[in-house]
């Protein structure tokens, strides 16, 4: 049993919806995105090409984070082969963040969303930052989102660090992670890439996917099919 | 889409449909009309056009030739009105050689276009967006473009484009009883907006002044005329930033001596306000009816309020009930009354004592043809409000295709490319200011004179500003994070912009 997801170049129309629903889902703060992404523009006009790539922790199955763990805070869970981190054993001392070959690994310098403590309002009569956090209730931020506290702390502990978890805690429920749940046009899918029989790894199977990065021997669980400029039909 | 279909995409920008088309036709800005009329003259000059739909030459001899006139008896229309005439007046000259030099494209790509699109006809999808004609002159590249739908046969039908299928929903209660003097004079004044002047037709459903002409508001304000405003109540709108010069907006704004603003945030309109009204945000604090389509479907649900949020009110509902006991209190009781007696639960007739209860009853009235097995309109059924409340969306039965072939909604019935539809439209608003047509269009800037007014044409661009002075052209952006036009605040917004090529972070770019 392993995790992992495809992505069909093809259909992802880079809207960021899955950055965005990643947010909302994770409450990570402004400049942390769980789910991020690789742009680049090629070519002279008029013939340019763009290309989005959706990013996020590849969750490998030969994780360069967990080895370089001393205590093993970062770790690879035996049931489902997801890449988790315990906040509760992490020291903070970033190896985690260096090895990562992806980048795709954050460190809490501060306590997080400092920008919804700020006491100043902009005109009389609105809510201050601080002010619309103690009305609506949040959890350091309004956006927060509850559920994320069942297996993961919704608020980070500063001089700790923190990455996607394929939304581990909506796996227990039976759900997909929130990035596939909002991509509007099917871009992602998620399933069982050890199980032959599953969708993903049909999908494999009949596009023929491939990592990033995959020469450093990660064996990434996230991965790519097809190109995200027009195919060409016979 | 892109498994199946070919996509080509007209736009000055690299935006991010260009990003995922197999052509992209990075167009000069403001021709549009003249690439969707050159297209229209290959197709028509090759023999592309669908003729089940549009018709053909009786004895089924192309005689379509550029520059060449051709004899109106000759072709026999099915659905369509007025393609020889089209032709006649316009199209016979506007070759891909003239509008590769006037679009700036290359005319192996328009020629490859127009070959594209008459070889998947019907199945073609023409999709315009504002870009295209929310410009000065707009409306005929608007024309020229729909008209190749027309020309393809992809007017309702599959694949192409279809109309709005129609949402059945109930309209709010008559409230003409309810007015004094003092309103019915009120309603009968001219809109602050001049519409229906002479130079602002606003043929909205072909009447004279039956569009709004909002750009207009802040000359009107400024210049008192038609009078001057005394008191504004401005509801959900963001004038001072979303329209086009938007400084004459804060001076118009500056000079009204009182002005009400109903909105959910602190915005650039609200720092004129002498009173602000805090709205409850539409997705979670309010009751409204929200109406879609897509996929051949009609859909209709309804937003009712979740949470609230600080001391805010539902712009709807609320502060017009406000607005109304305020009134009462005051001697005019009117509003309140209408309120009070028209509205009422339509399963349980009890009247709203509340703005609240007024939003809720609004939505379920207005719903109540959906909803109600008494008034069955198609589409699914319920067996009342309760499962309808609880189902959250009713979808109308899939779009009849074809259905309108013939009975497209226009003076002949048939899709116009001579529009007779317009040609009335035009002549009434002429009538009504005591000129003729060709007065009404050279006071509202348009260059073509004549029958040319009443087919899809190229007018040249209006630049504004010189060309010396400013040699870049201005093209408004829609970054792909917008829902809508409307712009965004949020910092999950701002964070985001660099999902556009040559968008940075945190920051507005030129590229």
């Amino acid at each position: 049993m392993g995790y992992g997801m495809i992505i069909d170049q093809q259909l992802c129309v880079g809207c960021a919806a899955c950055t965005i629903a990643c947010k909302a889902e994770n409450n990570t703060p402004v400049g942390f995105n769980w789910c991020d992404k690789i742009t680049s523009t090629k070519g002279t006009f008029p013939d340019v090409r763009f290309e989005y790539i959706s990013t996020m922790c590849n969750h490998c199955e030969n994780a360069p984070c967990v080895a370089a763990c001393p205590t093993q805070a970062m770790y690879k869970d035996a049931d489902t082969g997801l890449t988790l981190h315990n906040p509760n054993k992490c020291i903070g001392c970033k190896a985690c963040v260096i090895n990562c070959p992806y980048g795709v690994i954050k460190f809490n310098w501060d306590k997080p969303h400092a920008n919804w403590r700020e006491g100043d309002r902009v005109a009389e009569g609105c809510f201050s930052p601080k002010e619309l956090v103690e009305e609506v209730g949040g959890d350091g931020t309004p956006h927060s989102n509850p559920e994320r506290d069942a297996t993961y702390p919704s608020m980070r502990a500063r001089g700790t660090v923190e990455k996607c978890t394929f939304c581990d805690h909506r796996l227990a429920q039976g759900l997909e992670p929130a990035c596939v749940e909002a991509c509007p046009s099917g871009a992602r899918q998620f399933g069982d890439i050890d199980d032959p029989d599953s969708d993903v790894s049909k999908l494999m199977v009949k596009h023929g996917g491939r990592g990033l990065r995959e020469e450093l021997g990660t064996k990434p669980r996230v991965l790519y099919i097809r190109e995200y400029g027009p195919q060409r039909r016979s | 889409m892109l498994d199946h279909a070919k996509v080509a995409c007209v736009d000055p920008r690299f935006s991010s449909t260009a990003q995922k088309a197999d052509e992209w036709l990075p167009i000069k800005p403001g021709q549009d009309a003249a690439l969707a009329l050159a297209l229209a003259h290959v197709i028509l000059v090759e023999g592309l056009w669908h003729k089940p739909f549009v018709g053909d030459f009786s004895d089924g001899r192309n005689r379509f030739t550029a520059g060449q006139t051709v004899d109106e008896s000759s072709f026999e229309e099915r659905y369509t009105h007025g393609l020889v005439k089209w032709w006649n007046l316009e199209l016979k000259d506007r070759t891909p050689e003239w509008a590769a030099e006037v679009t700036e494209l290359p005319i192996e790509q328009i020629l490859r276009v127009a070959r594209d699109l008459g070889a998947a006809a019907p199945r073609v999808g023409i999709w315009l967006s504002r870009g295209m004609h929310m410009t000065t002159r707009g409306s005929y590249s608007s024309m020229s473009g729909h008209a190749l739908a027309g020309l393809l046969g992809a007017a309702d039908n599959e694949g192409g484009s279809m109309r709005f299928n129609s949402i059945p929903t109930a309209s709010m209660p008559d409230g003409a009883g309810y007015r004094d003097q003092i309103a019915l004079e009120g309603i009968n004044h001219e809109k602050i907006d001049r519409r229906g002047r002479l130079e602002f037709p606003a043929l909205k459903e072909g009447k004279s002044g039956g569009g709004v002409v909002t750009g207009q508001l802040a000359t009107s304000i400024l210049e008192e005329d038609p009078y001057p405003i005394e008191v504004m109540y401005a509801s959900w709108n963001n004038f001072a930033w979303a329209n086009a010069n938007p400084r004459e907006f804060e001076e118009a704004f500056k000079k009204i001596p009182f002005m009400v603003y109903s909105t959910t945030n602190i915005s650039e309109t609200g720092y004129f306000a002498d009173i602000i009204l805090p709205a409850g945000q539409a997705m979670f604090e309010r009751w409204s009816v929200v109406s879609n389509s897509g996929n051949g479907y009609g859909t209709v649900g309804f937003q009712q309020p979740m949470v609230k949020v600080g001391d805010s009110r539902q712009d709807e509902s609320e502060i017009p009930w406000l607005f109304a006991e305020a009134l009462a209190r005051k001697g005019f009781s009117a509003p309140l009354d209408y309120l009070k007696n028209e509205f009422a639960d339509p399963e349980t007739g009890a009247h709203p004592t509340n703005g609240d209860e007024l939003g809720r009853i609004m939505v379920k009235m207005a719903t109540r043809p959906l909803w109600d097995p008494a008034q069955y309109v198609g589409g699914d059924k319920f067996s009342g409000w309760d499962e309808f409340f609880k189902t959250g969306v009713w979808n109308s039965d899939h779009y009849e295709f074809r259905s309108k072939w013939g009975n497209m909604g226009t003076k002949t019935g048939n899709f116009e490319f001579y529009s007779e539809t317009l040609k009335a439209a035009l002549e009434g608003h002429a009538k009504k200011h005591d000129v003729d047509v060709d007065k009404v269009l050279e006071v509202c800037n348009y260059e073509a004179r004549g029958e040319l007014a009443f087919v899809p044409h190229y007018e040249p661009p209006r630049r504004f500003g010189d060309e010396g002075d400013y040699p870049m052209l201005f093209v408004d952006q829609k970054h792909k994070l917008n829902r809508e036009g409307r712009g965004c605040n949020h910092y999950w917004y701002t964070a985001e912009r660099d999902t556009e090529p040559g968008d940075i972070k945190f920051e507005e770019t030129t590229n």
